[in-house]
């Protein structure tokens, strides 16, 4: 079923009384859009508690004005838009709440705000300076999970395949090509016969999602498919929405008992061969770190490290390759150019810039590296920075739009409402390209920020990448990585962690 | 958001009848705070037929509670429906209220 529906936009009155006006219209596309009665509920609180938050802290008192709330329906679920030209938003000064906590319980301060980031799945907050401001609420549409239709002899049936993985096995015929509509449940199965329900993206257990993702260009799948049409393997491109232009290489994993076909090899080849057909810069791929087993198949395609993203999720038991007992784990960006850049100048931070260019020629790239007189930048309008949140990995994200002369007291009013709500690790991405970076990352690390590494990007996209672990002390002999130079990488993180053991 | 109030032998019953947000929570706060005032202390809250609340509402119901609380009353919730206890739940408010499955469960237990 296509889900896409035109957006619907409605000028609200700053005005109480127009919440409920507001909300109807939400839960009536979330009706049509075939979202539970459960479902719609959460929704439309989590409207009516965004909608009140705007209505009572964003404008002066008795200011008459208005504010957009705009409908997105789409293929995987609805998306609300708030956006106002009120007071600026400071997430430091939302409460925080902890339904544990007998006493903020109680209080019931910062309720609301709690009770949005617990209904929707995804929740950005935009600064557009100038231009207001702009909450973002998503909610996926409840699509049935492989485990909602898998029968109870194919769970057997995988618990099997798994165990035998490593019995030899003949050769098996099978060819490469992109997935077919129809094939999304059984890739779907293909992750659970591989995985479990251990996998991190966990899109990958829902076949409509697959199937729309790769309608609307968000997933791009591969497969290794046997002579009798079973699937073997998958590996999918996965455009995030925030493109920077530089899509990543994820969903990789072939059936247990037919590993040692060389699948993996056949179908990753397709995709970045592919790729470069279609003139992408690169691909990025994320490795755990709890195994160097990952690290080290994709380095084979020519991947190289270029960031260490510390405590970014929750570790999961990878069936038995997981050595590690944190309870959190790492991952190694690695990083391919395709069609690398031309001329690419950067600003980066005077104590960081020999690693940045060291991390550039390892992937194959001499950057023009341009050094700047701090006391040339000078701003005077508002900062513009995008606040999203990953709530499965409790891992929060500060993207830094433009550099303004307030960027600094934004930065750290974000960073302590994500500390306050209890987000484990908060990542700051800072445009390498902006020569403010240069001037405001020794800023940044002042509040204890310290170095991750680079993600490079097309047309001057590329990040450098600052992170922030709340009250999390990595034991960085648990963080295996596999090449040299990641090791290097490893060694230098370690010394800028203000926190290191 | 309607409210049916009824006194039966020394507890007042309220049943909340539809949404309770925003725009009415007022109204509810009104009732819970006359009856705390005329020195009601054993208050029921019938949430069978609320089929929305949100934190508005959640506020005005601890408020309730803490004041029936403070003169050792009994403040008892019931019927909460599957969504709303949901709500209440990762809230951490179904650690704090009484709640029954009804009514007459909830009479039962009045001190």
């Amino acid at each position: 079923m296509n889900n896409a529906r035109p957006k619907i936009k409605l000028i609200l009155p700053n005005k109480l009384d127009y919440i409920p006006l507001g909300q109807s219209i939400v839960r009536e596309m979330a009706v049509i859009m075939g979202y539970k009665k459960s479902e719609i509920l959460k929704i439309e609180l989590a409207t009516e508690e965004a909608i009140s938050n705007i209505i009572e802290h964003s404008f002066a008192p008795g200011e008459e004005t208005s504010f957009d709330l705009i409908i997105e329906p789409n293929s995987n679920g609805i998306k609300i838009y708030l956006k106002d030209k009120g007071i600026p938003f400071d997430p430091s000064e939302i409460p925080k709440y902890n339904p544990e906590n007998h006493k903020e319980v109680m209080a019931a301060k910062g309720l609301g705000s709690f009770l949005i980031k617990e209904f929707v799945d995804e929740l950005t907050y935009l600064n557009l300076g100038k231009e207001g401001k702009e909450i973002i609420l998503f909610k996926y549409l409840n699509n049935k999970s492989i485990l909602d239709v898998i029968s109870e002899s194919d769970i057997k049936k995988a618990k099997k395949e798994r165990q035998e993985a490593r019995l030899p096995k003949g050769s098996v015929k099978y060819s490469v090509r992109k997935m077919h509509q129809d094939e999304a449940v059984d890739v779907s199965k293909c992750a659970y016969t591989t995985y479990g329900y251990t996998y991190v993206h966990e899109d990958i257990y829902f076949p409509e999602r697959v199937r729309e993702m790769n309608n609307n260009g968000e997933l791009v799948s591969y497969v290794s498919v046997a002579e009798n049409g079973e699937i073997m393997g998958h590996v999918a491109l996965e455009i995030e929405e925030r493109d920077i232009g530089m899509p990543q290489l994820g969903m990789a994993f072939v059936n247990p008992k037919y590993q040692g076909q060389g699948c993996m090899k056949v179908q990753s080849e397709l995709m970045i061969d592919d790729a470069k057909n279609q003139k992408l810069c690169g691909i990025y791929a994320r490795g755990i770190t709890t195994h160097p087993y990952s690290q080290r198949v994709i380095g084979k395609f020519g991947f190289n490290d270029t960031a260490i993203f510390l405590s970014s999720g929750v570790e999961r038991d990878y069936k038995g390759i997981s050595e590690g007992d944190s309870k959190r784990e790492s991952v190694v960006i690695i990083v391919r150019y395709l069609h690398p850049p031309k001329n690419l100048i950067i600003y980066p931070p005077k104590n960081h810039k020999n690693i940045i260019k060291r991390i550039y020629n390892n992937i194959g790239l001499e950057p023009n590296i341009k050094d700047i007189s701090l006391q040339e930048i000078i701003l005077n309008h508002e900062s513009v920075i995008k606040i999203t949140t990953d709530n499965v990995n409790f891992v929060g994200f500060i993207n830094v739009i433009e550099y303004g002369k307030d960027i600094v007291e934004k930065v750290n009013s974000s960073l302590k409402e994500l500390c306050n709500q209890r987000y484990e690790t908060i990542y700051l991405k800072l445009k390498l390209c902006d020569l403010s970076t240069s001037k405001y990352s020794p800023e940044f690390e002042k509040m204890n920020f310290f170095f991750a590494g680079i993600m490079p990007g097309s047309e001057n996209k590329d990040e450098l990448i600052l992170q922030y672990l709340n009250n999390y002390i990595i034991d960085y002999d648990k963080v295996m990585i596999n090449s040299e130079f990641g090791n290097e990488l490893k060694e230098y993180i370690k010394s800028k962690d203000p926190y290191k053991k | 958001m309607e409210i049916k109030e009824q006194k039966i032998n020394d507890v007042i019953v309220l049943e909340i009848l539809g949404r309770v947000d925003t725009t009415n929570y007022g109204k509810l706060d009104e009732i819970l705070s006359d009856n705390i005032t005329k020195n009601e202390k054993n208050i029921i809250i019938d949430c069978s037929e609320m089929d929305y609340i949100s934190s508005s509402g959640l506020r005005i119901f601890l408020t309730g509670f803490k004041k029936i609380n403070a003169i050792n009353g009994n403040y008892f919730l019931c019927g909460l429906q599957e969504s709303i206890k949901e709500i209440f739940d990762i809230s951490g408010f179904t650690s704090i209220f009484k709640i029954f499955v009804n009514q007459e469960d909830a009479l039962k237990n009045i001190t």
